[in-house]
């Protein structure tokens, strides 16, 4: 489909490339996702997009990935118009989009998952495998084609679709959030990659929450709000986080301290003495080994939860949080081992009473969330299914609720009607803890509670957690980032390859929580 | 609950199945006509049969009712995502229990009620086996088709043996006993099936969309990982709902027994357990839309035998009517379906 340029061949890289973008609107509903965006990439160069969650980064990336067509606008390559018209087109315009989650299918190996893709026959594998392992190289790190995508890390899985996409002699990279699920190191390999890929004349572009990765690792920072662009930062200007702040959330809007996790305030203790050891104990976890069907194994898990403590759980993801997430909520029995509630096992609460002590906020939507229900179907989900019978005066209470609970949450969304497939995933991830905040569970499982949300959510969401704590409830709060995990918790406990390596209770630090982290490797 | 969403520019849910069975007809049409018939006569004789007299509309509702029930035994489990393909196993199976029971006593008034719910108990033990199958990993499309095998091949055997009527010719059970029958009203045209059949529709409609089991069985269908999540036990509630559908076409089974064919021979069902899973799907696992789709298809099964008769169409081609439209729908979704991926995917 000679869509986008005029049979120009493979593009390659050079510095002098642009993609500029002009006036480009894309609105769903009355929701303007997109409301006539401005904005150019250049090759060579990093460009890091900022905004809010429904700010429009994710609806421009997936315009200019051939996902979503634009409703209106132009897109130029080189000063020529090129039209987009599906992912294919994209590709051909030598643009390589990384998404948040992989879309690499985790049963098969890398190379099969090239072969697949490229959906050509006639090519010969191990001439895709040379083109793999080559593109690697080129990028400075090493690629084994037959390993198989289950078993490599994020950071690896992030590194195979960069370089998947080189293969594909791309110009321009979008990465989308690439930051949000890489452990520190990672973070620190993913920039350097970012200085290879621009020493080639590739452009890079990034969405990221972090402010000071935004600083420190673009040269020019784009700023999105309600659809438009409010800000752009050039090459050798300076500008301090603060004001990067307001940009974000508006001049208007009040916005909270962002101390502590864009500054990366380390060992902060900002409330209450951590509760010890012996404290009144809600939860005891004791002596649990297994793997449910779907997940890694646990091993000796012993743990116990106080009444009004936030519990950090720290560690890479993949170390067993989404197991330990199904084991508190319930949803998973292990083999070995008991989980008492107060005393009693568990699995011992019928399930009408266990969802409404017990909240649950998962890592993936997909876990919490029906992709076609509406909004207020699915905040009144648990609801209807255990604690009362969904009679049409019952449904129109659940309406008017979910009505309050989106503004009290902040949830953007086209009327509580709108199915949650249209949200974008920070709001959507606002209606599942909307939902398991409302119940005033006496136990809140959160894991990455805040991914994918920006610093005022996040910021949010802490005070959310912690306005539970203040009633008497207990959080058990899993996170990859170390920061937000000192901020938030009384106590820290370290989780590597499905083990608790040890609980912190005082002297928390950046450093302490990192010796832990070592201990299971 | 209410699947649907209401998204932005999308036809009501209900629209792409009308304007399918209206396509079918148009394809139909040319049939017809190479049949050696006109369309018009074609569809008019159609119409007759269950619109032209009081015996007509009796004709119609009596061949509608098992679809009507057989219906909702496939609509239910299809709500909680499973393919009960079991209805005709689950029909005869009921009507089976009818008439052991119908023979076996003497029945009075209200007497029906003890054969219907033996039948739905016996129906829903079967519907049941595949859903306590389907938690242990075999999947209901395959165990229900072979569960139709176990029912088709009993009942011949019975028919054989036991329940054989000796004063018959043929192959065929005795007749159930006058206490136990459904009977007629209006100039002896109009089933009392229909009332039985009101009864289940509205119990249904009531279990699906304003019971706490009934949300449960749709979370399911939406979504398995969310069901796990939200506490549900899949293999209990799996085995619940296609224990309700093995029920629900078990009633059918046993209306059409005590208040038609009274006996149960080897050509007992002209494939309703087929037909309803055509209506269910038109229906979109919804209860109330099982109605209208299940008169539309009594209505071309009560016209095939006319057509044939005064016509000399083959009865066959009606067949095609009950197909197309379920191809049309499938395709429709199918395409859009398709169009995501191609969308979103790389």
């Amino acid at each position: 489909m000679g869509a986008a340029i005029d049979n120009a061949g493979p593009v390659t890289a050079r510095e002098d490339s642009t993609l500029a973008v002009t006036g480009l609107h894309k609105h769903f509903g009355r929701v303007r996702a997109n409301d006539g965006i401005d904005v150019t990439f250049r090759g060579g160069e990093v460009h890091a997009l900022l905004g809010e969650n429904g700010a429009g980064k994710s609806t421009l990336i997936k315009c200019l990935s051939g996902v979503y067509r634009p409703d209106s606008g132009r897109v130029e390559i080189d000063g020529r118009e090129v039209t987009i018209r599906d992912p294919a087109d994209s590709r051909q315009c030598g643009i390589a989009v990384v998404h948040q989650s992989s879309t690499l299918i985790s049963r098969l190996t890398l190379l099969e998952n090239v072969v697949l893709q490229e959906g050509r026959l006639g090519r010969i594998r191990s001439e895709l495998a040379d083109r793999l392992v080559e593109s690697g190289n080129r990028l400075g790190f090493s690629i084994d084609p037959r390993a198989r995508v289950e078993n490599l890390s994020v950071g690896d899985l992030q590194r195979a679709e960069i370089a998947r996409a080189f293969m594909q002699e791309a110009w321009l990279v979008i990465l989308d959030e690439p930051t949000a699920v890489l452990a520190p190191a990672e973070r620190a390999s993913l920039f350097d990659l970012f200085g290879s890929l621009t020493s080639q004349g590739v452009g890079v572009v990034f969405v990221t929450h972090h402010l000071a990765e935004a600083l420190s690792e673009s040269s020019r920072t784009t700023v999105l709000r309600e659809g438009q662009v409010v800000g752009r930062l050039e090459p050798g200007h300076h500008v301090d986080e603060a004001d990067l702040v307001r940009l974000i959330v508006g001049d208007d809007a009040p916005h909270p301290s962002v101390a502590g996790i864009t500054d990366g305030g380390h060992g902060s203790a900002p409330h209450s003495p951590a509760p010890g050891d012996e404290g009144d104990v809600l939860v005891d976890v004791r002596e649990v080994s297994g793997a449910p069907l779907w997940g890694r194994a646990l091993h000796d898990l012993d743990l116990r939860i106080h009444r009004g403590e936030v519990l950090g759980i720290a560690g890479v993801e993949g170390n067993g949080q989404r197991e330990l997430s199904a084991l508190l909520t319930g949803s998973w029995s292990p083999e070995s081992g008991t989980v008492l509630l107060d005393g009693t096992p568990l699995e011992d609460y019928p399930p009408p009473r266990r969802s409404e002590l017990v909240g649950d906020v998962p890592d993936d939507h997909f876990l919490a969330t029906c992709g076609e229900l509406s909004v207020w179907e699915n905040l009144a989900l648990g609801t209807f299914a255990w604690q009362e019978a969904p009679t049409p005066g019952r449904k129109a209470r659940q309406r008017r609720a979910a009505g309050e609970l989106v503004e009290e949450f902040d949830i953007r969304t086209d009327g509580v009607g709108a199915a949650v497939r249209q949200l974008s995933g920070g709001n959507r991830r606002r209606v599942i803890l909307a939902r398991e905040l409302r119940k005033h569970p006496v136990l809140l499982v959160a894991t990455y509670p805040t991914r994918g949300l920006d610093v005022r959510s996040a910021e949010q969401v802490r005070s959310w957690v912690r306005r539970l704590t203040d009633q008497g409830s207990s959080v058990v709060y899993m996170s990859t980032e170390l920061e937000e995990i000192i901020e938030v918790s009384d106590r820290v406990a370290v989780m590597v390859r499905g083990r608790i390596t040890g609980v912190l209770t005082e002297g928390i630090t950046i450093g302490a929580i990192g010796n832990l982290m070592l201990q299971g490797t | 609950m209410r699947l649907g969403s209401r998204g932005r520019l999308r036809l009501p849910e209900t629209v792409v199945p009308v304007l399918a069975i209206l396509a079918s007809l148009v394809v139909l049409a040319p049939l017809v006509q190479i049949g050696g018939a006109g369309i018009a006569e074609g569809y008019r004789e159609m119409f007759k049969a269950s619109f032209g007299s009081m015996v007509g509309v009796g004709s119609w509702l009596t061949s509608s009712l098992p679809l009507v029930l057989v219906g909702l035994g496939v609509a239910l489990p299809y709500r909680a995502g499973l393919f009960n393909v079991g209805g005709e196993g689950q029909l005869l199976t009921g009507a089976l229990v009818g008439v052991y029971i119908g023979t076996a006593f003497g029945g009075g008034p209200g007497a029906f009620m003890l054969p219907l719910l033996a039948a739905f108990g016996a129906a829903a033990a079967l519907g049941a086996v595949a859903g306590w199958l389907k938690a242990r990993g075999m999947h209901e499309i395959v165990t229900t088709i072979m569960l139709n095998f176990i029912a088709v091949f009993s009942l011949q055997f019975l028919l054989r043996g036991s329940f054989k009527d000796p004063d018959l010719p043929y192959a065929a059970s005795r007749a159930v006993n006058d206490g136990f029958r459904l009977g007629r009203f209006i100039g002896d045209d109009i089933p009392y099936g229909i009332f039985v059949a009101a009864v289940v529709v509205a119990a249904s409609i009531y279990l699906a969309d304003y019971t706490r089991l009934g949300w449960r069985l749709g979370l399911l269908g939406q979504s398995e990982a969310v069901a796990v999540r939200q506490g549900l036990n899949l293999a209990r509630t799996r085995t619940v709902a296609m224990a309700l559908g093995g029920g629900l076409a078990g009633v059918g089974g046993a209306v059409e027994l005590l208040g038609n064919q009274y006996r149960i021979g080897a050509h007992f069902s002209p494939g309703w357990g087929f037909t309803a899973i055509a209506v269910a799907l038109l229906a979109r696992g919804k209860m109330l839309p099982v109605l209208p789709f299940a008169l539309y298809f009594g209505f071309l099964q009560n016209g095939e035998v006319r057509l044939q008769a005064i016509l000399g169409i083959p009865g066959n081609l009606v067949l095609i009517l009950v197909a197309a439209p379920v191809i049309i729908v499938a395709a429709v979704y199918g395409f859009r379906a398709y169009r995501k991926t191609v969308m979103v995917g790389t």
